[in-house]
């Protein structure tokens, strides 16, 4: 795929990020030159040994039990959009 | 000012000083000082003070207290990634402003225990992305010897701070290098432990698998010390190692060993890679001077390290974009004012936008890219693979040798602004620090000398994974021979 500025706007709504329109031409040309760099790793030969599952899922497990816990206050406490014991967003579900 | 752990824990057991008056020392110089330097940003005056109060009281009752905690009266800072709970953890970014920490990280929990004094918390780049400390929202960090050269990054404030005198050692985070060449460029000491070994609990994510906490500190001695006091395992961190806390800082004391105990690799090929001249002639001297010494070193091949760079700038951003998810200004984090906003995913697009610098927006993108459908295999998984790669070089490298010695950096600290604009040159700068991240290894970053226009040239030494013990003796025995005392002209 082009590294063109339809691209770099479909990652950056992918991202729910929005880039300033006198940025974009920026952001191209930054993503191009990294993409290109490193793609230098297509250089590097396949080892067909090394399966997915062995390189990315070495980490531990826990139960699955509470420990501790915030307070509802603690929770909200940086929340700018809450009532009672809620966060509050805009509604979601349209109506009918 | 420019006292180190040992020489603290000294003056109070000879009553030079008291922790009050240490502190306050310390307070006025940062007073003086930061404004220019911009190594904080957070200063809790009010706080370390009272707290120092109960430490004169303390040691007045039990000056025993002293010889049991060598932190106890000590004053430090974090990098302001680590949560302290009641106060401000901004990550350097306007999307963390105004954000509450509810609980304390595991650093800082480890830290309190030993009685040191928090002064404050040090600036960095936004979310820990960055080598220059110019991509935080609360402006750029100074490098103290010379205000127009930055400090590094992403622990720029720590390493600033600490090269200054306004902390006698400052915590800080490495995922490509973000420990060590700060340290490097600001002339101190600069360790990442392996991964593993010091708990992420509490600790703003950037690249989970390879985030590190560790010090910046003026000593080999000190960095053991500080290690030994934030390591050990936590289940609060699924990727904590479960091993007891070092016990490095007893084992350096001991002082049974010599370099000519150990074999010293040299990663030649890797070096080849365009180092600047005057590092380059520094390295070379100090390896021949090991050599004139009777020290054993030996060439070492690395024949992946050269794609470290390129393996970093897809794992790393492909974790950023998952871990930075969270931030939608919904729970925390930066909501915006604006009153038209039509619907939950506007919000959510406003909030990141807002909230997050260009840098932070480049890297969760590449990541998002990275990892969108179609390109997955080629690029996380083919990075993954890699990486092993690089870990079965070590492997076979350390079958000869007790560590590796390179420089830390290619480059002298460069030009405030001479990169900011260039990403990719900025990434590249990484490429000696950032195998150590990939490979889960522990390394430090030494002072080794000045350049010929002042400016601090770092060497690092890396070891095998889980024996900080044999790389701390190395840099240790390193620092001794090595004899570096510069400090920045006030």
């Amino acid at each position: 795929m082009p590294v063109d500025k339809e691209l770099v706007e479909k990652i950056s709504k992918l991202s729910r990020l929005n880039i300033d329109e006198s940025k974009i031409n920026d952001f191209v040309s930054n993503f191009e030159e990294i993409l290109n760099y490193i793609n230098l790793l297509e250089q590097v030969p396949d080892n067909d040994k090394q399966n997915e599952e062995d390189l990315i899922s070495d980490y531990a497990t826990r139960d699955d039990s509470v420990i501790e816990k915030l307070s509802n206050e603690e929770v909200l406490m940086n929340a700018k959009n809450k009532d009672g014991n809620f966060f509050t967003v805009k509604k979601v579900i349209d109506e009918e | 000012m420019y006292k180190t752990i040992e020489d603290i824990n000294k003056g109070y057991k000879k009553k030079d000083f008291k922790p009050t008056e240490l502190v306050s020392e310390y307070l006025s110089k940062i007073k003086l000082k930061d404004q220019k330097l911009n190594s904080y940003t957070e200063v809790f005056e009010d706080l370390v003070l009272s707290h120092a109060q109960n430490l004169d009281k303390e040691i007045d009752l039990n000056k025993s207290i002293l010889d049991s905690n060598i932190l106890f009266g000590v004053p430090i800072a974090l990098k302001d990634i680590f949560l302290v709970k009641d106060s401000i953890c901004t990550a350097g970014s306007k999307m963390l402003e105004n954000y509450v920490s509810n609980y304390d990280s595991k650093v800082y929990e480890s830290l309190k225990k030993t009685s040191c004094l928090l002064l404050g918390k040090n600036n960095m780049d936004e979310f820990a992305m960055g080598s220059s400390t110019e991509t935080s929202y609360y402006g750029s960090t100074l490098n103290p010897w010379d205000l127009n050269k930055v400090p590094g990054g992403s622990s720029g404030g720590s390493a600033s701070a600490v090269a200054a005198g306004l902390a006698c050692a400052s915590i800080g985070t490495d995922t490509g290098g973000s420990i060590r060449q700060p340290a490097s460029f600001c002339g101190i000491v600069g360790l990442k432990p392996s991964y593993g070994r010091v708990s992420r609990f509490g600790m703003i994510a950037f690249s989970s698998s390879l985030d590190q906490a560790g010090p910046l500190c003026r000593t080999v001695k000190d960095s053991a010390i500080l290690l030994d006091s934030i390591s050990g395992y936590d289940p609060k961190d699924s990727t904590s190692l479960n091993l007891p806390p070092t016990n490095c800082y007893i084992e350096l004391c001991k002082n049974d060993f010599h370099l000519k105990d150990f074999t010293i690799g040299i990663p030649s090929k890797l070096l080849d890679i365009g180092l600047d001249e005057e590092i380059k002639a520094n390295f070379d001297s100090i390896v021949k001077e090991l050599l004139s010494n009777g020290v054993k070193v030996v060439d070492i091949d690395l024949p992946n390290a050269k794609y470290s760079v390129a393996t970093y700038y897809i794992i790393a951003p492909c974790e950023a974009s998952s871990n930075l998810s969270r931030f939608d200004g919904v729970r925390y984090g930066h909501s915006s004012n604006e009153k038209n906003i039509k619907d939950l995913e506007e919000f959510y697009i406003k909030n990141r936008s807002e909230g997050f610098g260009d840098e932070v927006k480049r890297r969760i993108m590449l990541g998002n890219y990275a990892l969108s459908s179609g390109y997955y295999d080629a690029y996380y998984l083919k990075a993954n693979k890699v990486k092993e790669m690089i870990v079965s070089d070590f492997t076979s490298a350390f079958n000869d040798v007790d560590c590796i010695l390179s420089p830390t950096c290619p480059e002298l600290p460069f030009s405030l602004g001479e990169k900011k604009n260039d990403p990719l040159k900025m990434y590249l700068s990484d490429i000696l620090t950032i195998p150590a991240n990939l490979a889960q290894l522990p390394s430090i970053s030494i002072p080794l000398s000045l350049s010929k226009n002042g400016l601090p040239i770092g060497i690092q030494i890396t070891g095998k994974k889980l024996d900080e013990n044999t790389l701390l003796k190395v840099a240790d025995s390193l620092e001794n021979l090595i004899g570096f005392s510069a400090i920045p002209k006030d």
